[in-house]
């Protein structure tokens, strides 16, 4: 290492490392504050509130979301969340007893 | 048989409860009390503390509730489905708008000559998303919910079968006119008398009906109204218009398998207007329905006496 033509080529070796460590640094730090760029710029345009949210369809025993509309009104099991409005067994019969209480709007 | 009965005011409107077993009387009643409190709790719409008042204004965020309220959420929803949208719990924001934004004692008392109304569209019930297995709700921005409609007639049915349960008597509730009964009834059935208003006095005109199960519930346009300028308006909304349903029906009665299945039937009733009779007789619902000329008229094999 005494040689001074071999002391030149490591001087130049050790400048030539120096920029190529600069240049991967200016790269690397260009490429984020691009990334951060574009990221700013697709949040812009495409905001979260404007998803659209699923449809509640009915409630069973879990969720159930569904993008179409529920199906109309099937015969179903008495007693489940779709069956429909039960008649009771007996009718509502007149009567001359005197009333317990007044059914009316309120 | 002797009845005992008790009655007092409650979610605006009264709470009644009669038994068959007089002695049964004082129990019932707690587990009325109870039931109205819990409900309330839940699903009102003018407590701050009120649990359905944190739900509307976290809209955009999926809530756990409590049961009661998950609970309601699903019967207004499910009335929702079963009468294709026509009493839908989305209307609770056109409702705000139309005046009805705090307890009705004070919209009735605010000056109507100065309050101007607005309305808006409802945006319908299947915005709304349940999930059962982890008890949420999500209620989309723009939609609220009021539970009006079918959360005083759930009450009356978790309140008679709850006190039928406890004291193993017969039991009838009545809030604001919706009745449930449990248990074993009376000789000849429980006597309700029909009327415009459920405040009215219990020996007044009209007919009386016997029920022996089920429920009964009346939907009407004449008791709940309030002025906004020169319009007068009512509590019942078109979710089709998002206004106060234009009616030809003065009130709905109509009987059913449980007070809330006889509430949704009544309120849909009203909306419906001239092809209310078809709708309740297609389901074999009887129903009494009231003109706003005063005729009353049957449908699904109500009883003509008690026309």
């Amino acid at each position: 290492m005494n040689d001074p033509t071999l002391r030149e080529r490591a001087k130049i070796r050790t400048a030539g490392l120096r920029r190529l460590k600069r240049v991967t640094r200016i790269a690397t730090l260009s490429t984020a504050a691009l990334a951060a760029l574009f990221s700013a710029v697709a949040a812009r345009s495409t905001p979260g509130h404007k998803s659209v949210r699923p449809v509640h369809v009915a409630v069973h025993s879990s969720t159930i979301h569904s993008s179409t509309p529920p199906p109309p009104a099937l015969p179903s099991e008495p007693g489940s969340a779709s069956a429909p409005p039960l008649a009771p067994s007996q009718a509502p019969a007149p009567t001359q007893q005197p009333p317990v209480v007044v059914s009316g709007g309120s | 048989m002797n009845l005992a009965s008790a009655a007092f005011p409650a979610l605006g409107s009264t709470a009644s409860i009669c038994v068959t077993e007089p002695a049964a009387l004082e129990d019932a009643r707690g587990v009325l009390e109870d039931v109205l409190a819990d409900i309330n709790r839940a699903c009102s719409r003018f407590r701050d503390d009120a649990e359905l008042v944190r739900l509307n204004a976290a809209v955009g965020t999926t809530v756990r509730v409590g049961e009661t309220l998950f609970e309601a959420i699903t019967v207004a929803l499910r009335a929702a489905e079963l009468s294709d949208g026509i009493v839908d719990p989305t209307v609770g924001r056109t409702l705000r708008l139309a005046g009805y934004d705090r307890d009705f004692e004070l919209v009735r008392d605010r000056d109507g000559a100065i309050f101007r109304a607005s309305f808006t569209s409802v945006p319908g019930w299947r915005h709304v998303c349940l999930d059962a297995t982890a008890r949420t709700v999500t209620v989309p921005p723009g939609v609220e919910l009021d539970l009006g409609a079918t959360a005083k007639a759930l009450a009356a049915d978790r309140a008679a079968a709850a006190a039928t349960a406890a004291t193993g008597s017969g039991v009838l509730v009545s809030l604001g006119g919706d009745v449930s009964v449990a248990g074993p009834s009376p000789l000849g059935g429980w006597s309700i008398r029909l009327a415009d208003d459920h405040a009215a006095p219990l020996d007044g005109p009209g007919p009386s009906v016997a029920i022996h199960e089920g429920g009964l519930a009346t939907s009407g346009t004449a008791v709940r109204r309030w002025r906004a300028g020169a319009p007068e308006l009512h509590h019942i909304i078109d979710p089709r218009s998002g206004r106060p349903a234009a009616t030809p029906w003065r009130t709905v009665t109509v009987a059913a398998g449980s007070c809330v299945d006889a509430n949704i039937a009544s309120t849909a009733a009203v909306i419906l207007g001239d092809e209310a009779p078809a709708w309740l007789s297609a389901r074999g619902l009887s129903a009494r329905l009231v003109h706003t000329s005063g005729h009353a008229s049957g449908a699904g094999g109500w009883p003509a006496q008690a026309a």
